[in-house]
């Protein structure tokens, strides 16, 4: 019984969306809509884990949109030897490991994660910075209380949602509640907020 | 794993990783849950500040701060990506010890001094001595700073003594091109990597040096390798193993300055076996003998003589069974063909000769001016093409590809600046390193440097910087540096968003950004300091400040020709865009030799246009892909398919140089018994004083380090980490040893990084350089090895 409430409002939210785009998270509930929500892993978690997860993700960027910093010893590691741990060869759902990379087609991967520790062993001196970075918005929005969250992040780069997002995630407060559905993003679009538009950069009035 | 699974254990290991990299992102906000960006970001689109690929980049800026940075998707360098220096390169603004107000030394020590009075000293200054002064920029100047600064020093002092740290970096690439060409500037561009089947690299590691170009050639053939059966192959050229190397499928290594010998063999192949392309060769190309006498292809044939197979193996130790596999590559002519290089070929003492050779290679197989077929001259600095060769900031130079000793081009000089005719000095003025050797010996009485650090970058450091303290010396930078340390006279100034500026990349790609973050403290744009000296000096009657109508030399004028007083830092900062009006001054230089920029309007409706750009049929500007090739290039007239316009004898020729192999200057022997070669890593830009101060780049590479290949260690005794001392004829230091680096020397070769301050591998390297392009050879030197543990 259930399921099917639920089948019906996520069909109903698909026509929602595909009438309002990519606004879809700001259009009223449809008429007549009667479903709770999905629970979310979120809400089953312990909020302590929830939090310790977040902020585990967090302290391996810099901020935002950077990329993650490699969380384990690289001593004498080359892109080469990423794959065998990480490789993802295909863009299919099922297919995924725990470990696999969301952008299996970029093959340089020591181009941007970096080690955490250095390279070439020894202390390092601390930088002193006044760096202060985006933080990363956490919960997607809901429309209404039986609306699928919007996708907080950013999803270029990020297709593969169920490396994240799926049963075998290293983050149990991303876990999906529903891993039967493939289709994420007929559901749960990106946040209008996520998007980055190019603003003229004019600072000269 | 020991009981432990997988995911555990990786979970574990990012906790405690966690912990030590990095910082909080908002200190105080991590437990709330946010569901959205905050109200108030806004992105900006900018050229990243670093290297010379020229990616571009999303900026996010709130409340006055950049807090984020990404790669611009509609980008054509980049389409996204970017490598870990550029995503952090926001970072490079905030570090705690930001140079935020000007000081002057007195009684040795720096002291804060008022804006009004640095300029003040620095006008006196230069009036006491103008034609002793000199000016040290780099490929690291905006457009609009590299301009103003030719324009103060050419027109203003008469005194030709300005040269950048591109001499040390791309000036055998400059005069490779306009000896071949008659022009400067590669005629490919990157898309030629989406097009061909076959890279070389001939000493490159662009795995890390330009990253993400490496990724759009290797994404690519990854793909391709699963897809087809038709493989994209990669060929590296070098004289160590690096992160290059292991994507390659050969690698060839040479001993260090055969690579000469080695593009001759290939063209001795090609001409052997009757595979050249003999159209593009009877249509396109001459042959001139090394003193510049003309040569016919037989001349040729008996100058390449000693370039065979057999010879050049035992020459160079590459195998002859190598050697043939690229005469037959380039004698395919079905295979599409990439050369690319940098530092390897350019920091040579033969540096104009080796980039002629590639060219020579390429002009006789015919692989040059079609879609993934081309010679392609890599560049370091973000604008080394843009400001140093384009605005011809050279010693010799004059903008738009003129030089000082031409009088036709000086006289187009002062009629677009206004001034007398005969203002402009018609001897060139010193190279970079026959410029610090005239402050070492008194000759030249000052220097102001901009936008980089030649007291870590120049070799043979104790010898040629050693008495830059003696001198008067006044340092633009954002961070105390080794060369601040030695400034009479510290100006802060404003850093990459800081500012707004244009440059261009390797590929004739020219970029505009906005200012969106106002400069710290006190810091000001480099423009506007220069701008404040001139005018100090005109307000006191320096004639030179004046043009021809008694006019300040360089007023800033808004559209309708009125001055702006844009000396006036608020002026500057808050009312006017000068950086536009400097751009929009200079774009008539770009037009003589066909290397029009864009209008700055063009830029900033764009991600950046490859000129020349000029406007179509129907209004529109349209960039060129590739140079020289028509339907493409408008400058190229009907019919002609390939022309190589530039040639300076007129007939749209490129010239087939026969360069011979020479021996380096210094090669190891029983005292220095291994060769040294210097470079960079992934993780730094040029002296690390911005990425130094980038947690996270600099927690994965805080140090320099020394590596040997392992059987030249076991000869030494020396240990992973042991700390040994390198030693020169010039100079010595000592570092620590990795032996599970990232590159793997060759036997008898050692390889260490120079972006460390505490580590000045200068002090050791080899001031000889090109006698053509006059770039020092920093790959190149015999050292010894001793363990000091
Ligand atoms: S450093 Fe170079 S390769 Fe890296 S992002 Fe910047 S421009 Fe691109």
């Amino acid at each position: 019984m259930n399921g099917i409430i639920r089948l019906v409002a996520v069909l109903l939210l698909v026509s929602c969306g595909a009438r309002a785009g990519e606004d879809a998270t700001e259009s009223a509930p449809a008429p007549g809509q009667v479903a709770a929500p999905a629970t979310s892993a979120v809400e089953t978690v312990p909020p302590e884990q929830v939090e310790a997860d977040r902020a585990h993700r967090a302290g391996l960027r810099a901020f935002y949109t950077a990329p993650p910093v490699i969380p384990h010893d690289t001593e004498g590691l080359r892109n080469q030897d990423c794959q065998g741990c990480h490789e993802n060869n295909s863009p299919e759902p099922s297919d995924q490991t725990p470990l696999g990379t969301p952008h299996f087609q970029r093959t340089n991967c020591l181009q941007c994660h970096l080690a955490s520790e250095p390279w070439t062993g020894g202390t390092v001196t601390p930088v002193a910075s006044d760096w202060v970075g985006l933080e990363q918005p956490n919960e997607g929005r809901r429309a209404h209380e039986a609306a699928p969250p919007t996708i907080p992040h950013r999803v270029r780069m990020r297709e593969n949602c169920s490396l994240c997002h799926g049963p075998e995630s290293l983050y149990e407060s991303l876990q999906t509640p529903h891993p039967e559905r493939t289709s994420c993003q007929q559901c749960h679009l990106p946040d209008a907020a996520s998007r980055f538009e190019i603003t003229r950069g004019d600072l000269e009035k | 794993m020991n009981g432990l699974n997988r995911r555990d254990f990786i979970k574990r290991s990012a906790h405690l990783a966690a912990l030590a990299v990095l910082a909080p992102t908002v200190p105080g906000k991590a437990s709330a849950a946010n569901t959205s960006l905050p109200d108030g970001l806004a992105w900006y689109k900018a050229p990243c500040r670093f290297c010379g690929t020229g990616c571009g980049v999303i900026v996010g800026v709130l409340d006055g701060r950049v807090v984020a940075v990404q790669g611009d998707p509609d980008n054509t360098v980049n389409k996204g990506l970017l490598c870990a220096k550029g995503y952090h390169a926001g970072m490079a603004l905030y570090g705690k010890d930001r140079l935020t107000h000007p000081m002057i030394r007195r009684n040795g020590k720096l002291k804060r001094v008022s804006w009004d009075e640095a300029i003040d000293h620095i006008a006196d200054r230069i009036m006491e001595d103008p034609k002793r002064f000199s000016i040290y920029g780099s490929g690291q100047w905006t457009i609009g700073e590299g301009y103003i600064c030719q324009k103060f020093m050419k027109a203003g002092l008469g005194n030709n003594h300005i040269d950048p740290n591109a001499r040390l970096c791309m000036a055998s690439a400059a005069v490779g091109l306009v000896t071949t060409f008659g022009v400067d500037e590669p005629s490919g561009c990157y898309d030629d990597l989406d097009e061909c089947d076959t890279v070389i690299t001939w000493g490159n590691n662009w795995a890390e040096m330009h990253p993400v170009l490496f990724s759009r050639f290797m994404d690519r053939k990854h793909a391709r390798a699963k897809s087809s059966p038709d493989q994209l192959t990669y060929i590296d050229m070098g004289t160590r193993r690096t992160r290059s190397t292991l994507a390659a499928d050969h690698y060839l290594e040479f001993v260090p300055q055969t690579d000469l010998a080695i593009a001759n063999c290939i063209c001795y192949q090609l001409l052997a076996e009757d595979t050249y392309d003999k159209a593009f060769v009877a249509d396109h190309v001459r042959f001139k003998g090394n003193d510049g006498s003309e040569m016919t292809l037989e001349d040729y044939r008996a100058f390449l003589a000693p370039y065979s197979p057999e010879k050049v193996a035992a020459l160079s130790g590459v195998s002859e069974e190598q050697l043939r596999l690229l005469g037959g590559i380039f004698g395919d002519p079905h295979r599409k063909v990439v050369s690319l290089w940098c530092m390897g070929m350019n920091q040579h003492t033969r540096g104009t000769w080796i980039n002629n050779l590639v060219y020579n290679v390429h002009l006789l197989s015919g692989k040059i001016g079609k879609a993934g077929s081309t010679p392609f001259s890599l560049t370091g600095q973000p604008s080394a093409c843009g400001t140093c060769r384009e605005v011809g900031t050279f010693a010799h130079g004059l903008p738009g590809g003129r030089l000082v000793a031409k009088a036709e081009h000086r006289a187009e000089c002062e009629a677009l600046w206004n001034v007398r005719p005969g203002t402009l000095n018609p001897k060139p003025g010193y190279h970079t390193m026959k410029m610090f050797q005239a402050l070492n010996s008194g000759e030249l009485t000052g220097m102001w440097v901009q936008v980089t650090n030649p007291g870590q970058t120049i070799p043979n450091l104790n010898q040629n910087v050693n008495q830059l303290r003696d001198r008067f010396l006044v340092v633009s930078d954002v961070y105390p540096t080794v060369t601040t340390e030695m400034a009479d006279v510290v100006l802060p100034a404003a850093l990459w968003v800081e500012k707004h500026g244009v440059v261009g990349n390797s590929e004739r790609k020219t970029q505009q950004w906005f200012r969106m973050v106002n400069p710290p403290g006190e810091a000001r744009d480099d423009v506007w300091q220069v701008l404040a000296v001139a005018r100090r000096m005109y307000e006191r009657g320096f004639e030179g400040m004046r043009d021809k109508d008694g006019n300040f030399l360089l007023a800033i004028r808004d559209e309708k020709g009125r001055e702006i007083k844009a000396w006036k830092w608020k002026v500057f900062n808050k009312t006017f865009n000068v950086d536009r009006a400097l751009f929009e001054e200079y774009r008539p230089f770009t037009i003589k030799k066909h290397k029009d920029v864009a209008p700055y309007d063009e830029l900033v409706r764009t991600h950046g246009l490859r000129w020349p750009v000029v406007q179509d049929s129907r209004g529109v500007w349209r960039e060129t892909k590739r140079r020289f090739v028509e339907g493409e290039d408008p400058y190229v007239e009907e019919g002609k398919a390939v022309q190589f316009y530039g040639a300076a004898a007129g007939d749209d020729r490129a010239i087939i140089w026969a360069r011979p192999y020479e021996a380096p200057p210094e090669v190891p022997d029983d005292e220095y018994p291994l060769w040294l070669c210097t470079g960079r890593v992934l993780e730094h830009w040029h002296t690390a004083t911005m990425t130094g101060r980038i947690k996270p780049l600099h927690d994965a590479m805080p140090r320099a380090y020394v590596e040997l290949h392992p059987e030249d260690a076991e000869a030494h005794g020396l240990n992973e980490g042991d700390l040994v001392r390198i030693t020169s004829r010039r100079g010595s230091i000592v570092l620590p040893l990795w032996l599970q680096g990232r590159s793997l020397p060759q036997r008898g070769l050692i390889f260490v990084p120079f972006f460390d301050e505490t580590k000045l591998i200068n002090m050791v390297t080899l001031d000889a350089y090109c006698p053509m392009s006059k770039e020092p050879d920093f790959k190149k030197c015999a050292v010894r090895v001793e363990s000091v543990t």
